[in-house]
């Protein structure tokens, strides 16, 4: 069966260092994958890898089957990869819902210089119904008008997910998202991110150092340390594994 | 072999005669990296500093008769970093985690007020035939042969002594002592650096003064080469010297001195071969033509361009910004209902008395007036699409709205087409150019998209306009770039109210046009890009194709706005209108009171043509006074205080980016807001 | 001081080519020949004479209107003993006006003087014998029953020249009206300066609207950078009179009066091959801005002008440049060892005095200065050179009105000595141009009549020729507001003439035989210039 989303072979090397040597991943339709390792493993650089922000040396990086190596970031996510970032990017001086209306445009794919000039560039109702549709889905439909500069931190996250989702993503790659977060916070974003994932049946992957976070919510993940996978397998086994533990952090609690 | 040995004393001899000017261009690059490098502010106003101590120095000096040490002292090593300590302590100590664009919007706005602020100030005006003495005794008249090829006089020396003795102690200093380090530290993170034990505020005001002193000097050594003091001829020269600047990614001093003294030698080398070839082979002289005015602003283009280093750098972002406290919530964009029908009714009565006052009492001083500043408003419509929506900063919409009033000349001219026709071919042909020059500049964004629009714009002036397809030529020397008034059917719009009229329905529209954009996908994609770059790609945005549309929907705008003011002018008038520095003023005042909005646009063309007759002329406080004799003895102001103001209220931008009008009616909206919940809560 | 380097290039160069190109569209033979003295010229309004009323019949009506006799000092002073100079008397009492010897041969008379080298005139008429008479006007704006108010407009403020230009020209005009007011004003009202306004160079269209607007002054006088007023002006038929270095502001406009006029500025000048040839120069360089079109149409003109005579008289064109940066940013060493290689011993220049002291300079410094000769187009200023000491000696500069290191006798040029002085203003062009632009006004409010108003006063204006008592070449006004491209006779001067100077030891040094040398208008062929005195 061909990988939703594939890297094979990715290697990358700044001035000389290599940040990542000949790295294979693969994410499967629906599924929901980690991908963990200590600080400077190089989770980052191939997740600009698989982006497309960054130009692997050698390797591939296949969505569906093509090659989208030449592809530029906003091509492969109206192809199918939506992402959250670590630093939350949300668009300042506009409101929740408009978030999510804008990516439902984008999506649809119906917007055009000529229509705005005859005004049917504004919001159409079943936009909305769709946008409000996912606010409600992620329990942030009390927010829609609020300004992005008045949410927390939590609910930027939540967002920044469902702006992901209106473009209709087959794969959605989230960026460290417990970051900032406490404890009840992270968990109550694993819980909704998790029912939303059901609901919608796209795949998942999670770049995150929150060990627990990976354990609650991934069926699969793999280990990078300084620029290699290590390990790869089921959550549990290869969370189970005193290799992996002595690589990350030394040691860490699995609940 | 004569012929070889002939060719290496041209060459020689080229690179000696490049080097005073390179060493211009080096001196100025080398002070430009050095705010960079301390400061992180891509600072236009360089120039402006510059000029100052330049017009201090030949005040004291050639007015007063001080002495040269004298006017030295006061001019570059007191006022200079005065001055530096001012802006920093005032300003930029407010904007160190502050984004470049905004931070050059700053500077851009300081290099239109200084200028005029010193003036009004010190009463300074260009004095012609009052030749600017250099600090070097007999200067300019006592000339030393190094190698026996060409001579270099003593002024030109001393300048090129400082920019070499410059480079090497100034990169002694950032590698080999602490407050060197400490500056850098303080650019790439304020907080970092307050951790681990050093004032920030002391290091960054330390940084100030240093650079001040340092454009200051540069003023007053290259200053002889100017024989009257302007300051635009140096605010040109810093966007020359930016190719230098450029050449060191804006943190290499050697680099930067090596550019600069390169594009002299460029420059001088060309000059010398270009036309002996060109005798030789004619399809070369088009080329020596057009090129040579302009070739600093075509090098400085190139290097933009063709240069993959350039604007590949993110901006450098502070590691610790993610514990910086969230901005500021914006005041409610939701407005209470009785508000909103309140304004409404204000706006619509206001404009109502407003407009039948100037219909029913005007008089061609005051048509002329209104209509100017309703053509202005058109203009500036195009900054609040490319700034206010897009977020880039565009320093050629003057360009633009010449091309609108060259398209209008020439169809008239050439072909008799009908005026209103040619006025929406050239909003054509401006859009048309926009989307191409964005082509190239694509890639750019923020500070770099700035400098090479700005860099065309200079171009466009130095050469396009010269072209007799374009600027007329001979046509126009004889007869001026005249242009004549619509004329539709029974409707002869020559009479002063019916193009009031025509420029008012055109105003509606193009502001009709552009809350539908804003409104719609063009507006909210450009929404998104500007709020954030990364996450609009990733939902699939192509900035490339979003800011092709900005430019060519901005351009065409433009370009209409400027074809109706040739028209309202009767004349293209293309200097007084359109040049470069003409365009920065627009995007000062534009920022100024409100990029972001129609209103903002509007409040910016009433400014334009109106705050000078009416505030500072005192016509308003005539009116109030109710008679001409109680008018303080202070009116009637310069205009160039409208230079000041607006630059100055442009500062404010980094803060406010939706422009300071629009802070307040957003401030004063909130204030209305609650007093009307808490009335309607009491009521309830 | 927001304005463009482009603007500052495109003046220079207009100053340079009014002077270069103004007097000088070069004939086409089958133009109508000219009369060589222009018969219709208009006597100048000089009004100090008042032979014909030796008693001084200055109606200055009292409020009233009457038209009471009011013999003023001043005209005690006018009788024809005038061994003193009127009220403001300045410097030496036995100056200036005493010098006022011989009467325009146009008729203007003058009080006979006491130093008499030259034949007096036995009786002078005046040509408007009815400068006096007042006639009760309605309706006229600007002029009241006692007053005749101007606007005077130019650039003070941020004038990036930094020049003397509003205050001078103001100077002139100032002291022009006090020496008419001082012989009795004219059509019993005196002149004055109701308005006065700084354009602060971006602001001309706007002042000029605020006279249109006012309605308050009968006439306007500019004086500026930036010609955006001059079209509204014209539209509302306001007379203008102007500092024409714009020549495309002022074509076509028949309301526009300049101090002189840009004839064709693409045409050949025999003037300037003849101050090649009085430098004994053969191979010519020319150097001119190519940001410019004024500049370079200039320069190409003079290319044009040694192509076609230089064969006969033993001159080549042997460097020609008109892409120079403006403000010669980069200097000008390359092309001064250009020039130098290619033996040119005399440089032409379409550019500003300040790129004039560069090129000196570098010449200087490649040590070819006192083998160079310069011409300038825009250097008749007289601390300029001054300051530049030795360094222009033997170059030469181009001027469109009489030089005053030249005499010419008539009495504008003898009270322009006095009145100007005493006003404060400098002996310069700028306060000749107000000079001499106020005398124009005046000159059609007399041609006009005492029933004047702004459409007749243009209208009488535009049927003379007018030449400033021998001031400037004189211009037709019944056909030269139009525009000469490709050459017209009809609308170029009569004839083609040029005022020289040469620059010695910092100061100028006047070197023809009279004040202009003129070529007749009429053909192209080389001649040997006529030594000319429009005055005498």
């Amino acid at each position: 069966m061909t990988a939703l989303l594939a890297a094979s072979g990715v290697s990358v090397a700044f001035s000389g260092i290599r940040a990542l040597n000949d790295v294979t991943l693969r994410v499967d339709a629906g599924e929901r994958v980690g991908l963990i390792g200590p600080n400077g493993a190089g989770k980052t650089t191939l997740f600009n890898c698989l982006l497309g922000i960054l130009q692997p040396d050698s390797g591939r990086v296949m969505l569906n089957g093509a090659d989208v190596g030449g592809w530029p970031v906003h091509r492969r996510a109206r192809a199918g990869m939506g992402r959250t970032f670590q630093r939350v990017e949300l668009f300042s001086d506009t409101t929740v819902r408009e978030h999510l209306l804008i990516a439902e445009r984008i999506r649809n794919g119906s917007g055009a210089l000529w229509k705005d000039l005859i005004g049917r560039g504004r919001p159409r109702p079943t936009e909305i119904a769709a946008c409000d549709e996912v606010l409600e889905l992620l329990g942030i439909d009390g927010l829609a008008d609020q300004p992005v500069e008045s949410l927390s931190l939590g609910q930027s996250r939540l967002v920044e997910v469902g702006r992901a989702l209106m473009t209709g993503p087959q794969v959605l790659l989230l960026d460290e998202p417990s970051s900032g977060l406490d404890r009840d916070e992270t968990q109550a974003l694993a819980d909704t991110l998790r029912a939303v994932q059901e609901s919608r049946g796209y795949a998942v992957l999670l770049v995150e150092h929150d060990v627990s976070l990976v354990a609650d919510f991934t069926e699969r993940v793999y280990v990078l340390d300084s620029g290699s996978l290590i390990a790869e397998g089921p959550t549990a086994e290869v969370l189970a594994d005193p290799a992996v533990r002595r690589a990350y952090l030394g040691s860490f609690e699995v609940s | 072999m004569t012929g070889s040995a002939d060719f290496f004393e041209d060459l020689f001899r080229g690179l000696l005669q490049g080097t005073p000017p390179g060493a211009v261009y080096a001196l100025i690059a080398l002070g430009f990296v050095l705010t960079y490098k301390t400061s992180g502010v891509f600072n236009l106003a360089f120039g402006a500093q510059a000029y100052i101590s330049a017009a201090m120095y030949f005040k004291a000096h050639t007015l007063w008769g001080w002495p040269k040490w004298a006017a030295l002292v006061v001019s570059a090593f007191v006022l200079a970093p005065l001055i530096g300590l001012v802006l920093e302590r005032l300003i930029f100590r407010h904007l160190r985690t502050a984004s470049a664009v905004s931070k050059l919007v700053v500077a851009i706005g300081l290099s239109v007020a200084l200028p005029e602020l010193f003036n009004q100030a010190a009463r300074f005006t260009a004095v012609a035939g009052r030749q600017i003495t250099g600090i070097m005794p007999d200067g300019s008249s006592v000339f030393y042969d190094p190698f026996g090829v060409y001579r270099f006089n003593r002024d030109e020396l001393a300048m090129m002594a400082v920019a070499l003795v410059a480079t090497l102690l100034l990169a002694a200093l950032f590698r080999f002592t602490m407050i060197g380090l400490a500056m850098r530290a303080v650019v790439e993170s304020p907080r970092m650096t307050e951790m681990s034990g050093i004032n920030a505020d002391r290091v960054s005001a330390f940084a100030w003064a240093l650079s001040s002193t340092f454009a200051g000097l540069a003023g007053v050594l290259i200053a002889p080469r100017f024989n009257s003091l302007v300051s635009t001829d140096f605010f040109t020269l810093v966007v020359i010297a930016v190719a230098a600047a450029a050449v060191g990614k804006l943190v290499s001093l050697p680099r930067a001195l090596l550019g600069g003294l390169g594009l002299g030698w460029f420059i001088a080398v060309f000059n010398t071969f270009l036309p002996r070839w060109s005798g030789d082979h004619t399809w070369l002289r088009p080329f020596q033509e057009n090129l040579t005015p302009s070739l600093p602003f075509v090098v400085l283009f190139a290097i933009l361009v063709l240069w993959r280093a350039i604007g590949r750098e993110r901006e450098a972002s502070d590691p610790l910004s993610g514990v910086d406290p969230p901005p500021p919530a914006l005041a409610a964009l939701e407005r209470h209902p009785k508000l909103t029908l309140f304004t409404r009714l204000f706006g619509v009565g206001f404009v109502a008395v407003v407009g039948s006052v100037v219909w029913f009492r005007a008089g061609v001083l005051w048509m002329h007036l209104v209509t100017t500043a309703v053509i202005m408003a058109v203009i500036y419509l195009s900054v609040t699409v490319i700034t206010g929506m897009a977020g880039q900063i565009s320093l050629c919409q003057g360009t633009f709205a010449a091309i609108g009033g060259f398209t209008i000349f020439q169809m008239a001219d050439r072909f008799n087409m009908s005026v209103l026709a040619a006025a929406l071919l050239g909003a054509g042909v401006a859009a048309a150019v926009g989307a191409v020059l964005s082509l190239p500049v694509l890639r750019l964004g923020g500070v770099w998209l700035a400098i090479a629009t700005l860099a065309f714009a200079f171009f466009f002036d130095a050469v396009m306009v010269k072209f007799s397809w374009v600027g007329g030529g001979t046509t126009a020397l004889l007869t001026g770039t005249r242009v004549p008034r619509p004329l539709i059917g029974p409707i002869d719009f020559a009479s002063d109210r019916a193009f009031l009229v025509l420029a008012v329905v055109v105003l509606v529209i193009v502001s009709i046009i552009v809350i539908q954009l804003r409104e719609g996908t063009v507006g909210r994609t450009l929404t998104a890009l500007r709020g954030s770059e990364v996450a609009a790609a990733s939902i699939g945005i192509s900035a490339a194709r979003a800011r092709i549309i900005a430019f060519a929907v901005s351009a065409a705008i433009a370009g209409l706005g400027g074809a109706l003011l040739s028209m309202h002018q009767q004349n293209v008038n293309y200097s007084t209108n359109f040049g470069p520095v003409n365009a920065l003023f627009w995007l000062v005042i534009v920022v100024a009171l409100g990029a972001r909005t129609v209103e903002g646009a509007i409040q910016a063309g009433a400014a334009f043509a109106l705050f000078e007759p009416l505030i500072l002329k005192g016509d308003l406080l005539v009116w109030i006074l109710r008679g001409e004799d109680h008018l303080p003895g202070l009116f009637p102001l310069s205009g160039s205080w409208r230079l000041v103001l607006f630059g100055m209220m442009a500062i404010q931008f980094a803060r406010h980016p939706e422009g300071l009008v629009e802070h307040g009616k957003r401030r004063s909206a909130a204030r209305i807001n609650r007093w009307l919940e808490a009335r309607e809560g009491a009521a309830s | 001081m927001f304005r463009i380097r482009r603007t500052i290039a495109v003046l220079f160069a207009t100053v340079m080519l009014a002077a270069a190109c103004g007097n000088s569209p070069s004939g086409d033979g089958a133009a109508p020949a000219p009369d060589t003295a222009a018969p219709t010229t208009a006597a100048p309004a000089t009004p100090a004479a008042d032979a014909s009323q030796p008693d001084t019949v200055a109606e200055a009506p009292a409020s009233d209107a009457a038209e009471t006799d009011e013999p003023t000092e001043p005209d005690a002073a006018e009788t024809d003993t005038t061994a003193e100079a009127p009220a403001p008397e300045p410097s030496g009492t036995d100056e200036a006006p005493e010098a006022e010897t011989e009467a325009e041969p146009t008729g203007t008379d003058e009080p006979t003087p006491t130093t008499t080298s030259e034949p007096v005139v036995a009786e002078p008429v005046d040509p408007y014998p009815h400068r006096h008479d007042f006639v009760l006007l309605e309706g006229v704006p600007g002029v009241t029953d006692d007053e005749i108010r101007v606007a005077v407009i130019g650039t003070e403020t941020n004038n990036i020249l930094g020049t003397c230009i509003l205050p001078c020209f103001h100077t002139g005009i100032q002291a022009y009206f006090d020496y008419v007011n001082d012989a009795g004003g004219v059509y019993g009202r005196r002149l004055v300066i109701g308005e006065l306004l700084d354009d602060e160079l971006g602001f001309n269209q706007q002042r000029s609207l605020e006279v249109i607007d006012g309605n308050k002054s009968l006439a306007a006088f500019q004086a500026t950078l930036l010609p955006l007023g001059w079209g509204p002006l014209n539209d509302a038929g306001v007379p203008t009179f102007t500092w024409n270095i714009h020549g495309s502001e002022a074509v076509n406009r028949d309301a526009i009066f300049g101090n002189h006029v840009i004839g064709c500025p693409t045409c050949t000048l025999r003037s300037f091959v003849w101050i090649v040839s009085q430098a004994d120069a053969t191979h010519v360089g020319l150097l001119g801005y190519g940001v410019s079109d004024t500049s370079k149409v200039c320069t190409r003109a003079f290319a044009d002008s040694i192509d076609l005579y230089g064969p006969d008289l033993g001159m080549e064109v042997a460097y020609f440049n008109d892409n120079m940066a403006f403000g010669l940013p980069n200097g000008i060493g390359p092309e001064v060892t250009q020039m130098i290689d290619a033996g040119v011993d005399f440089i032409a220049t379409c550019m500003d005095l300040n790129a004039m002291l560069t090129l000196a300079q570098e010449l200087e410094r490649q040590g070819v200065r006192d083998q160079i000769t310069l011409l300038h187009p825009n250097s008749y200023d007289k601390e300029f050179v001054a300051a530049a000491g030795d360094l222009f000696d033997g170059d030469y500069a181009l001027l469109v009105f009489a030089a005053f290191e030249y005499e010419v006798d008539s009495p504008l040029r003898h009270a322009y000595d006095q009145w100007v002085p005493a006003n404060g203003g400098p002996v310069a062009e700028q306060t000749l141009v107000g000079w001499i632009n106020a005398d124009l006004f005046v000159t059609g409010l007399l041609e006009a009549g005492p029933e004047f108003n702004r459409r007749s006063i243009i209208n009488s204006l535009n049927q003379i020729t007018y030449d400033a008592g021998g001031l400037i070449n004189p211009v037709d006004w019944s056909r030269q507001h139009t525009a000469v491209e490709p050459f017209v006779y009809d609308h170029a001067y009569a004839l083609h003439c040029t005022s020289s100077v040469r620059m010695e030891g910092g100061t100028f040094i006047g070197f023809q035989p009279e004040p202009w040398m003129c070529w007749p208008g009429d053909t192209e062929e080389w001649s040997e210039p006529t030594p000319t005195d429009f005055a005498g």
